[in-house]
């Protein structure tokens, strides 16, 4: 039980952290303007 | 009375608390008094003080005794709770944050001010204030929650003693003790939610947590057992929960003010890495201790506002429960601290200084601060001592903050109207107070609307059709001020 929400909440968190990061990242590679 | 388990917490905040207080009061007695020092730590915050300060700024009560109660009727659902505060730290750490970290403000208002002139920020600073001391009193409550498990004693007594070290706690040095005591309390509460969870596995039968799955299983609800509960609780409890944490809490000055202190906005986007998964992974040992409260009968019969805190007390070693009462209440001391600092801040910078002293040496607004935050804090264990409904009041709270989200996104990449800013606060304000103290949701048919999503549709009507009717200067991010002032800083740069 404590695995499959721990799991479960790993991969959500990774996921938006690595989302966010990709489309900061995106964001500063693509424009100049301020973020 | 625990006496012995009362005796290691006082024990372990006074080594905390005068320990590190010390330390940093030697290190800096060499210094001289720099501006925004006492508020932002000089401005020199590194990353992980920041992301760790971020991370407990919001980890207070609702994140521990209210992930208890909610894993009760919700499951494993409830740490939802925990995984908006995720989504809210991408918006703060990539957005929000380097936004006011790049305009060097020290306060929400202030850039309030520099987009919509001095009438906006008072207005904004008063309101603001006053949500921030409204969690205070929530914070101390919790305080007083934690207190009586320890005492024994009611709940009201336990916020008056607790409320009183929490102003202690903060008054002593300000937000560099406050980082630094987060670092330790993050490796400590760690510690102690890891060995609890594993020493609470060993006390059940097989030595695993095997026996609270069959116990949800046979009663028929599989689904508590998962983070994606119910699809009716995903588009309630879960998207609910994401929209009012994320617009009311991006903007907070509780929680930008370590982003204000950071060393820069590389130490701000580096903080992610660290606040995220250390403010998200918490809840998931709370909902799992709520879950198996739940499943011994013993603790079941207490209700689930006391059955986890009870079930902890009694199942582990009285050194391990000692440490972890001592750790959930340094975290919710950090909330009430930054609770406490946040308004005070407001107070010295926004109203005192500005208005009546604007060449007050940081000396006198240091002094002002500490003033602010014994008054403050005395005002919110009186409030606190008539335990006021805690869900209800958060989100009332909460959706004060949704217009000035959406205003200060409008005012930098957008348009700058003064008239429309202060008719979308006006607005989402109002119907915020209308929607929770009068028939209005019921007249509607809309009584399960929360307060958030009204004022998220009340501010982006508004302040939408507000800005593409009515005129006004670009966008600050946009204006010729922001790129001579950013030309001026990469020339003394190079």
């Amino acid at each position: 039980m404590f695995w499959s929400i721990f799991m479960q909440s790993v991969v959500f968190i990774a996921a938006v952290v690595l989302v966010g990061g990709a489309v900061d990242w995106l964001r500063g590679r693509i424009t100049r303007s301020p973020r | 009375m625990k006496i012995g388990i009362l005796l290691a917490v006082l024990a372990y905040l006074f080594v905390l608390v005068i320990g590190v207080g010390s330390l940093v009061a030697r290190r800096e007695k060499k210094k001289e008094f720099i501006e925004g020092e006492f508020a932002l730590g000089g401005r020199s915050l590194s990353t992980p003080v920041v992301a760790v300060t971020l991370a407990f700024s919001v980890l207070g009560t609702a994140h521990i005794l209210g992930v208890f109660e909610l894993s009760w009727t919700l499951g494993a659902a409830a740490v939802w709770f925990s995984l908006a505060h995720v989504i809210l730290l991408v918006v703060v750490c990539l957005s929000t944050g380097l936004w006011v970290r790049r305009l060097g403000v020290s306060t929400v208002p202030e850039i309030l001010g520099l987009l919509f002139g001095d009438k906006t920020r008072t207005l904004v600073s008063c309101v603001m204030a006053g949500v921030v001391t409204g969690l205070l009193t929530l914070e101390t409550q919790g305080l007083g929650i934690l207190t009586s498990t320890m005492t024994g004693w009611p709940i009201r007594q336990g916020a008056i003693v607790g409320g009183i070290i929490g102003i202690l706690y903060v008054a002593l040095a300000g937000m560099k003790e406050i980082g630094y005591l987060n670092v330790i309390n993050a490796l400590v509460k760690y510690g102690g939610l890891i060995l609890a969870t594993l020493f609470l596995a060993l006390r059940l039968p097989g030595s695993d947590f095997s026996s609270v799955k069959a116990f949800y299983i046979n009663a028929g609800h599989p689904e508590m057992l998962s983070i994606f509960g119910t699809p009716a609780i995903m588009s309630t409890f879960a998207l609910g929960t994401v929209v009012a944490v994320l617009f009311s809490q991006g903007i907070s000055q509780m929680l930008l003010q370590p982003a204000m202190g950071a060393r820069n906005e590389q130490t701000i986007r580096r903080a992610l890495w660290i606040a995220a998964p250390v403010n998200g992974l918490f809840g998931v040992f709370a909902v799992v201790i709520g879950l198996t409260a739940k499943s011994l009968p013993q603790f079941q019969a207490l209700g689930p506002k006391v059955a986890a805190p009870t079930m902890l007390i009694t199942l582990l070693p009285p050194w391990l429960a000692a440490l972890l009462l001592a750790s959930f209440l340094t975290a919710v001391l950090s909330t009430f601290a930054m609770a406490c600092l946040a308004p005070a801040t407001l107070f010295s910078v926004d109203i005192y200084k500005r208005l009546y002293r604007p060449d007050a040496a940081e000396l006198e607004i240091r002094r002002v601060t500490r003033i602010a935050v014994i008054v403050l804090g005395s005002v919110a264990i009186g409030f606190a001592s008539f335990l006021p409904p805690i869900l209800a009041s958060v989100n009332w709270l909460f959706s004060w903050l949704v217009p000035v989200f959406w205003l200060v996104v409008f005012g930098l990449f957008w348009k700058r109207s003064a008239g429309v800013a202060s008719a979308t606060l006006l607005c989402a304000w109002i119907v915020n107070c209308a929607w929770s103290f009068t028939a209005l949701p019921a007249m509607l048919g809309m009584s399960d609307m929360p307060n958030a999503y009204i004022t998220l549709a009340v501010t982006l009507t508004v302040g939408v059709l507000g800005n593409a009717i009515a005129s006004g200067e670009p966008g600050y991010f946009h204006s010729a001020a922001y790129k001579l002032g950013r030309a001026a800083i990469a020339t003394q740069a190079g």
